[in-house]
């Protein structure tokens, strides 16, 4: 399927992962990102739902390092904070957060 | 139209990774909840810290109403904010999908990330499939 009309195109010399989001135009789609429709099977894992109330740091969907707070998590993650993705573990399954 | 669905967290939420950089700053991955009640995206101070913004970039805004109807201090920024969706790819990798789309955020003291009306929904059709097992949501654009 294509792009929406409105919506860029790949140009040919964008090639691999966006490093610069500002790099590129708005509406830009990566070329590389793969099938355009699907399913992603995995999400948060289950694993992260044990540390209620803690922040927890994944890689992918594999939890790398679990905190307290926001700023121990930072702190023990250091230079490694651009390859995990940060996730506040709800503390109850009675929302809202 | 391209569409990905993605599943609800095991607390049954529409949670979803997206990664955010202000112009000139770092890339940062967030988790963050798939909100159309949000005006817009709603972000932290401590995530306008991560995105390397700082207290003389953020400008005071009026008090907003949260969902307990209770008012908080929020800011703005005047710096641009673009961010992209991600999704799993098979080896459990995190993968960008879909545009690169501009965030209009308001921060908040405290604030686990919300992905809001004014521009992410303004981006994507967004569908819940909250009736079926398991749920998912699906974004098109």
């Amino acid at each position: 399927m294509s792009a929406a009309p409105g919506l860029l195109k790949a140009e040919p010399n964008y090639t691999g992962p966006v490093d610069d989001l500002f790099s590129v135009p708005l509406g830009y789609v990566d070329p590389d990102q793969g099938p355009e429709d699907g399913l992603s099977t995995s999400s948060i894992p289950s694993e992260a739902f044990k540390h209620p109330g803690k922040w927890v740091a994944l890689r992918g969907s594999v939890l790398d390092t679990v905190s307290d707070t926001q700023e121990e998590l930072l702190q023990e993650l250091g230079g490694r904070r651009s390859e995990v993705s940060l996730f506040h573990v709800p503390s109850t399954r009675i929302f809202a957060r | 139209m391209p569409q990905w669905r993605f599943p609800y967290d095991e607390y049954e939420v529409p949670s979803l990774g997206v990664r955010v950089q202000a112009q000139s700053g770092p890339q940062v991955e967030l988790w963050g909840t798939v909100d159309s009640g949000a005006s817009s995206t709603v972000l932290s101070i401590k995530n306008a810290e991560e995105l390397g913004l700082g207290s003389a970039d953020l400008r005071a805004a009026r008090d907003a109403v949260i969902a307990d109807g209770s008012k908080v201090r929020c800011w703005t920024v005047a710096t641009p904010i673009r961010a992209q969706v991600l999704r799993r790819s098979s080896a459990e990798e995190s993968l960008a999908w879909g545009p690169v789309f501009a965030i209009d955020a308001v921060f908040i003291e405290h604030a686990d990330p919300l992905w809001g009306q004014a521009d992410f929904f303004a981006t994507f059709e967004v569908t819940f499939w909250r009736n079926a097992t398991p749920a998912t949501f699906g974004l098109s654009y």
